[in-house]
């Protein structure tokens, strides 16, 4: 708040404005093609080549304006909440409330894994960064840009805070299957039986509504894996669409939008009373609000059900 | 807040920088944010 970047509301919440983008700009996104990726990934309309050359002059003119930077926020996380799938991913920003982010969304280490923890992938998220087209091989001045053999994101000119976290469940889904490990786009949850149950559906079609159900412990509510041991949540928070929530509808969810260390994304406020509007769709229909999964009561302690087979999907 | 520098730091990787490094930041307790003292008063 000190810094501008967002500001609370009547409970406590953090309020800010992702500016530009309000969603993900899935086609600034791009993938290294080199050698570790050549043959194993599907290239096309989504996984878009970037050559070895543009991400060369890319990585350096990232390196030269980190230099220039006054302030960045380094947070040291989990991807994956199974110990022996997750990878150590640290995440750099330029925006403190981006760090908050992301740290809220993936897994956090414990106070005694954090001093020797040893990054093996980094994102480095600098939304004053501007691509250059002809220089960087990206469509324009915003750029998303994957190294999978350098083991490192770069993430330019939006302040959309859900490129890290899709950046992370991009990486997973590229190591896991290799590990015999099924990446999933779906939320999950355990029942009285201790059987678990994953719902899979595009955005918005209720994954992380059916998974809140105060009924059964929740595992996650968007990104798992399904290893031999465990369905597991890659993440140690939710990600949930605020358009339209009320407290009849869904009230875990609604109740963590009253709660400090809530962040919510382009919902609107009145400036007086900074009371919330969650009917307001003028500046997006896919209004957000990202906290910690220990938010929603009921949760698996160890984000994961220790089942191998889900009992319905 | 408390920043929590573990032993690898970003010179390490390679990255170079002259910022202020904010690391592992901890969510303040609400009631010692200024802005919560505004609040009240």
């Amino acid at each position: 708040m000190q810094r501008g970047e967002g500001r609370l509301t009547k409970d406590g919440a953090l309020l800010v404005d992702t500016g530009k983008f309000t969603g993900r700009s899935v086609k600034d996104k791009f993938v290294v093609r080199d050698a570790t990726t050549e043959d194993t990934i599907n290239w096309g309309s989504i996984n878009q080549p970037m050559t070895v050359e543009h991400w060369a002059n890319l990585k350096a003119d990232f390196m030269a304006a980190l230099k220039e930077q006054d302030e960045l926020y380094v947070a040291d996380l989990f991807g994956g909440s199974q110990p022996e799938y997750r990878v150590n991913v640290r995440v750099v920003t330029q925006m403190a409330w981006h760090n908050l982010f992301i740290r809220t969304l993936l897994v956090r280490p414990k106070a005694d894994e954090l001093a020797g923890f040893t990054p093996e992938y980094t994102i480095i998220n600098l939304p004053s960064f501007k691509a250059d087209p002809a220089r960087h091989g990206s469509r324009s001045d915003t750029v998303i840009a994957v190294n999978l053999t350098e083991k490192m994101i770069l993430i330019g000119n939006t302040e959309y805070s859900g490129e890290m976290k899709k950046g992370v469940f991009g990486l997973l889904n590229f190591l896991l299957p290799a590990e015999g490990v099924m990446p999933m786009h779906c939320s999950a949850n355990i029942g009285a039986d201790g059987k678990s149950a994953i719902f899979f559906g595009l955005s918005g079609t209720g994954k992380t509504t059916l998974s809140a159900d105060a009924s059964r412990t929740l595992i996650g509510d968007d990104e798992h894996g399904w290893s031999d041991t465990a369905v597991f949540n890659f993440e140690g928070g939710c990600y949930a669409k605020m358009i339209n929530l009320s407290a009849e509808g869904e009230p875990e969810i609604y109740a963590t939008t009253k709660m400090f260390g809530t962040i919510l994304e382009n919902v609107t406020m009145d400036e007086a009373t900074r009371e919330l509007d969650f009917t307001d769709a003028s500046k997006t229909e896919n209004t957000r609000g990202a906290y910690p999964i220990e938010f929603i009561p009921n949760t698996s302690e160890k984000n994961l059900g220790r089942r191998r087979r889900p009992s319905s999907f | 807040m408390t920043d929590r520098v573990p032993q690898f730091g970003l010179d390490d990787q390679g990255i170079e920088t002259g910022a202020t490094l904010h690391w592992n930041l901890l969510t303040a307790p609400w009631w010692k944010l200024p802005c919560s003292v505004a609040r009240a008063g």
